[in-house]
């Protein structure tokens, strides 16, 4: 996937050549820092469960290019645990459940400048994911470690200020809809049955640096 | 073990603000004369493109919940084992296509009306395992949906390059959803379902302007709302199952308006 989406990247760079000898502010490369809760989205597996939920803070940066209304990022980010899921349910097989994870998007979508004040964005695109379970079972002693890959979708909207000519600060939310296949046995069959959910709402705030 | 969606059945009624909406907005767009309003008006058109991941949500049914111990749809009910061949199951990616109009009143207010078509292209299909021995179970899904929403916004233009509208309002939503089990190979389970529901609808939307009519555009919308609990329309297979129509989700399209007015 990551070979269409450069694919479809460099079609773009090339289909708008004439933008580019005329764009300021084109190549952007941004570091911020966001939050998130309830990663994991233990509700979603299971719905009658009373929990605590797991907000991460998450480190990254990103890499922009603005060709006339149209923008591609990509970028990477990090999600650090702030607190673990703590269940509250004795009929839950888990007792804890914390998620690490590195998660690299790839949105396309459209700019809206805003003349000298900075812009609007809107975008959609494919995220892959690693993530890195650290869990509890009720019927165990001692704590697990398991690791999880998965793909999904995402969106994202957000504006840029600019602060300073070729710099600016960015807010943005993203939204992300992706699960990993089964990866932890809860329920003491012999098939793992839970999956990792990365799906949920992110907020951002950043600055990006724009090189050209 | 209670099984939700039968408690939900008691819950879910007929959304009455949703049916009052929509006939307050239609009186507003087709009832209401120009010169009652005596202020300035612009009207617009478009069409546009997107994608919906998770169309029809989990996909839950009382098949699933009862028989196959997934207590989220399809993202519960897949498992892996070594040694038997699973495949994941992911939710359906919905490709949406659709065309809007709306009225422009006073150049900050807006009511739009749309006709869109959504419908499974990726996931929704896989092998899992059940039961205790365990055995191996093929799924299949898929979900269409034609909607007209109906929303009231407000526009913030900048300069004549740009429009940003924040819309809220409802919409009728019309859908269409399978389900497809076969147990080790042998037999097939499947279920039919069909009908209506007003979600709530929320609509970003930003305008960039190519001339003073034409504009490129990117929305991103939310609906939120689900039909109430349906009977399997399938019967061949000797099996009643029950679900609801979930129309809950997110959507991201891309598309062109055009004005009938300069702006």
């Amino acid at each position: 996937m990551w070979k269409r989406t450069l694919l479809v990247m460099v079609v773009l760079v090339f289909a708008f050549p004439e933008v580019l000898l005329f764009a300021q502010e084109f190549i952007g490369i941004g570091l911020h820092g966001g939050l998130q809760n309830d990663t994991g989205n233990l509700s979603n597996q299971y719905r009658t469960i009373e929990y605590e939920p797991q907000n991460s803070a998450l480190v990254g940066f990103s890499f922009k290019i603005n060709m006339h209304f149209i923008f591609v990022r990509t970028g990477c980010d990090v999600a650090f645990v702030l607190n673990k899921s703590q269940i509250e349910d004795s009929t839950s097989q888990i007792e804890s459940y914390s998620l690490r994870y590195v998660d690299v998007p790839g949105f396309v979508g459209f700019r809206f400048p805003l003349r000298e004040v900075g812009e609007f964005y809107m975008g959609t695109g494919v995220v892959y994911y690693i993530g890195d379970v650290k869990y509890k079972l009720i019927t165990s002693e001692s704590s697990s470690e398991t690791l999880a890959f998965a793909r999904g979708w995402s969106f994202v909207t957000g504006i840029e200020f600019r602060i300073i000519p070729f710099a600016r600060l960015y807010m943005e939310w993203q939204y992300h809809d992706s699960r990993s296949e089964a990866v932890i046995n809860t329920e003491g069959n012999t098939y793992n049955d839970h999956h990792i959910d990365f799906s949920g709402h992110r907020i951002f705030l950043g600055a990006m640096y724009y090189i050209i | 073990m209670i099984f939700p969606l039968c408690k939900r059945k008691e819950q879910v009624k007929t959304n009455k603000f949703g049916v009052f909406f929509f006939g307050l907005i239609s009186f507003f767009l087709f009832f209401m004369p120009k010169k009652l309003f005596s202020v300035p008006l612009n009207y617009a058109i478009g069409g546009y493109l997107g994608i919906a991941p998770s169309l029809g949500c989990d996909l839950q049914s009382m098949r699933q919940y009862y028989f196959y111990n997934s207590q989220s749809g399809i993202d519960g009910l897949n498992r892996t084992q070594e040694g038997y061949e699973t495949k994941n199951g992911d939710r359906l990616l919905g490709l949406v296509g659709g065309i809007s109009g709306k009225i422009l009143i006073f150049e900050n207010y807006q009511f739009r009306i749309a006709f869109n078509y959504a419908s499974g292209i990726l996931g929704g299909e896989g092998t899992t395992l059940y039961g205790s021995t365990p055995d191996l179970l093929e799924f299949r899904y898929s979900f269409r949906t034609i909607d007209i929403p109906f929303v009231f916004g407000i526009v913030i233009p900048f300069w004549k390059d740009i429009k940003v509208s924040f819309n809220c309002g409802t919409a009728f939503a019309y859908g269409w959803y399978t389900n497809s089990f076969t147990e080790n190979g042998v037999t097939t389970y499947k279920g039919k379902f069909s009908g209506k529901a007003f979600p709530l609808t929320i609509l970003l939307e930003a305008e960039y302007f190519i001339t003073d009519k034409l504009a490129v555009t990117s929305s991103l919308s939310y609906y939120r709302g689900s039909s109430k609990l349906f009977t399997d329309e399938y019967d061949e297979d000797g099996d009643v199952d029950y679900a609801r129509l979930n129309f809950s989700g997110y959507r991201y399209s891309i598309g062109v308006m055009y004005y009938f007015l300069s702006i």
